[in-house]
């Protein structure tokens, strides 16, 4: 019954000091109001709203824009065709164009469940630089493991082996997407069921290419319009197809990834008896964070205030010990409950209950008030699914309850309330600081984020990166080299390092 | 005012935590330079003298907590009864120990940034040589600069009679704005939080972003900083003079 007495006593000393319990109520405020507070004093975009959120089926935020030549599939039925070529335009500077294609340029077939952009889909396609692959409903990436897969280099787009024979085959609600290398043998890729699909559902070829990124020597990344030209052999259906002919048009505007050259709309020339080619810029792919993303905020951009809660609360939790020793009250707290130990985990658990309390509030209030703030004033807001929010919530509560008790620590191992607060605050928002801020290069601004505590920020990274989406990915952009769980745990490693010495300590010191 | 002087020094001096706090101070100086002199190529001998002050970007910590220790120690142990029975007038003891301090972490911020200059040019020697102009405005703003952050936890520390206290707001005061300028979306609120923060204004950015950035940390810049010290230095003086001691 040791543990529970002690407990109400660390919270009656918490309770009784005002500064202290204005300080936690602060960080809490502060926490709910910078980030929304920043988005209320934006200036409503001189283009009226931004784009149009277009979300998937799981909720998360997609681009679902491509150029589309399709009919109408009524049953059952397949399409085959062959690709002859692949090649690429990009505006690369200012009277420099680029016949490079670009790595994640997509040609190839797709059924769509509906003409909604943002609607389930399954593709066989053939890529820039990474083969055969097939995709559907925006996450799922299946790489072909022929021949053909090997990535050819896109300089030669028209080399046997990236020329493939692609056909997609739908049976009642299951896709299945098959490759050849000579239109005989054929390779399965992948299949993906999309229940209840309805009997008539869009069918044809498409052709997209996202826009191009580069990182400059300076670590400054920029992205250039590019199209991609995709030119299919003969087309040949079977099944059940509507009687009305091939209709051609850019599907779903251009996202937030693509957008044509200057001189380069889409189209389509040729028949689909004997070729087709077709010009297409866009993406069909996740939305990612970084320079592709453009205007818009993230839903880590509403938790920005989190910095300013986080240094008050660093300071209540190392004078929750550190007071006591300056008052000499330690030694009543020791006389009252002899075992150091128990004082100790006390007192991580009030500042561990406090800073969890203070972060999830702050955190809820902050991403509600911020969502509320976004659409009054028209800004983007890259959707991300429900347990995403969730996460970066309670992950913001758990970062805090995690500084909380690394403030704590230090503080008990130093005795000194001015040297734990320096230590804790100059370990873990100054390397943040430095990883975010331009100059640094950027495998050191990761290093930074993998080894100090400011990993732990990586919980709030809300947007995931996709293999098959290229972005710059890097610290600035809200991109972490460590996973958000992965950031934490390095976070809390060191807070149980310094629990463990300052346990060893408590008990071997004198008071 | 000699006396009280004398006194601070003294007190200064003979304190051991004074002694550590400096030479940590001299050494994160000219260890974050050599550190980044390390990572981020210089290209040209200006970068050099930049690349030496982005050292004192952890050293201010320390400078802050030896400010704010200055006075916020005297109410800890109780010292500032006597101090204040000795030295009556307490604008003379607040200057005194302003005078004392900033001395000391003055000369120690010479120090520290003149070794720095050396190491970075040592560690980069793609550039030519640092040009005795760019290195001595960068010497000097860095001692400044350091010296002023020691003035405005000092004038903290007074108002609230705490060192943790004074550390912490401080740190706050430092660190935080620069983040805040990095998250804030609203391009005007970006540039007068980086124009009026006391670490934007008074260092220089280790290397820049953006064309405009790529520049020595100003005057004018060092005198924003010296702005947050007064008005932390009048609060201060100002708690001081109004309370009664402890």
């Amino acid at each position: 019954m040791r543990f529970p007495r002690q407990l109400r006593a660390e919270w009656t000393k918490f309770r009784s000091v005002r500064g202290w319990v204005l300080a936690v109520l602060g960080a809490t405020l502060i926490t709910a109001a910078l980030g929304p507070l920043d988005l209320s004093r934006q200036p409503p975009p001189n283009g009226g709203p931004g784009p149009a959120v277009v979300r998937g089926p799981d909720g998360r935020a997609v681009n679902d824009s491509f150029y589309f030549v399709r009919r109408d599939l009524t049953g059952d039925g397949t399409v085959t065709a062959r690709i002859t070529g692949l090649s690429g335009i990009a505006v690369t500077g200012p009277d420099r164009v680029s016949h490079e294609v670009q790595g994640w340029a997509k040609a190839g077939i797709i059924v769509k469940e509906n003409l909604t952009p943002g609607s389930r889909y399954a593709a066989i396609m053939l890529t820039g630089a990474h083969g055969v692959r097939f995709q559907d409903n925006y996450i799922h990436d299946t790489a072909a493991d022929t021949i053909s897969a090997m990535a050819p280099s896109p300089s030669t787009p028209s080399s046997p082996s990236s020329s493939p024979w692609l056909r997609l085959t739908r049976t009642a609600d299951t896709i299945t997407g098959d490759e050849s290398a000579d239109g005989v043998h054929w390779q399965h890729v992948g299949s993906v069921r999309i229940p209840g699909l309805d009997p008539r559902v869009p069918a044809g070829l498409f052709v997209t290419s996202p826009s191009t990124v580069h990182v400059a020597a300076i670590d400054v990344p920029e992205t250039n319009p590019a199209a991609a030209v995709g030119t299919f052999g003969p087309i040949a259906l079977t099944g059940a197809w509507s009687p009305e002919p091939w209709t051609g048009a850019q599907f779903g505007g251009l996202g937030t990834s693509g957008s044509y050259p200057p001189d380069d709309e889409g189209g389509s020339t040729g028949t689909a008896d004997t070729a087709l080619t077709l010009t297409g810029a866009g993406d069909i792919a996740p939305v990612v964070g970084g320079t592709v993303l453009g205007v818009g905020v993230t839903v880590d951009g509403f938790v920005g205030g989190t910095f300013a809660g986080l240094v008050a609360l660093v300071a209540v939790a190392a004078l929750v010990v550190t007071a006591e020793y300056r008052r000499g009250l330690i030694r009543i707290t020791l006389a009252a409950c002899p075992r150091p130990g128990c004082v100790l985990a006390a007192k991580t658990t009030i500042v561990a209950g406090l800073g969890f309390t203070s972060g999830v509030l702050g955190a809820t209030v902050a991403i509600l008030a911020g969502r509320h703030i976004a659409d009054a004033h028209h800004v983007y807001v890259v959707p991300v699914s429900t347990p995403t929010e969730l996460r970066v919530a309670i992950g913001t509560g758990l970062l805090s309850a995690a500084m909380a008790v690394l403030a704590l620590a230090v503080g008990t191992v130093l005795r000194s309330g001015a040297s734990a607060i320096t230590l804790v605050v100059v370990g873990t928002v100054l390397p943040y600081l430095l990883a975010v801020s331009p100059g640094l290069p950027t495998s050191a601004a990761q290093w930074l984020l993998r080894v100090t505590p400011a990993a732990g920020f990586a919980i709030r990274q809300s947007l995931p990166r996709f293999a098959q989406v290229d972005s710059t990915y890097i610290p600035p952009d809200g991109y972490f080299p460590l996973a958000p769980w992965t950031g934490l745990a390095v976070l809390c490693g060191y807070c149980v390092v310094a629990l463990v010495a300052a346990a060893f300590l408590v008990r071997r010191r004198d008071a | 005012m000699k006396a009280a002087l004398h006194a601070e020094w003294t007190k200064q001096r003979s304190v051991a935590s004074t002694w550590w706090a400096l030479t940590a101070t001299l050494a994160t100086t000219l260890g974050g330079a050599a550190a980044m002199a390390a990572l981020v190529h210089a290209d040209t001998s200006d970068d050099v003298a930049r690349l030496a002050s982005s050292g004192a970007m952890v050293s201010q910590a320390l400078v802050t907590i030896l400010g704010a220790a200055t006075m916020g120690d005297e109410y800890r142990s109780g010292l500032i009864v006597a101090t204040l029975t000795a030295i009556p007038r307490r604008g003379v003891l607040l200057a005194a120990k302003a005078i004392v301090l900033s001395g000391a972490v003055f000369a120690t911020g010479l120090l520290a940034s003149t070794t720095s200059i050396l190491a970075t040019a040592l560690i980069s020697p793609e550039a030519s040589g640092p040009r005795l102009g760019p290195a001595a405005h960068a010497t000097l703003a860095t001692a400044a600069y350091l010296a002023l952050i020691a003035l405005l936890a000092l004038g903290t520390a007074a108002a609230s009679r705490s060192t943790a206290a004074a550390t912490a707001l401080t740190l706050a005061l430092l660190y935080l704005p620069p983040l805040l300028a990095a998250t804030v979306t609203n391009r005007t609120w970006q540039i007068r939080i980086q124009r009026f923060a006391p670490m934007s204004a008074g260092l220089a950015p280790p290397i820049g972003g953006e064309a405009g950035r790529h520049q020595l940390a100003s005057w004018s810049g060092l005198g924003i900083v010296a702005a947050w010290a007064l008005a932390a230095l009048a609060f201060g003086g100002l708690a001081l003079w109004r309370r009664d001691v402890a």
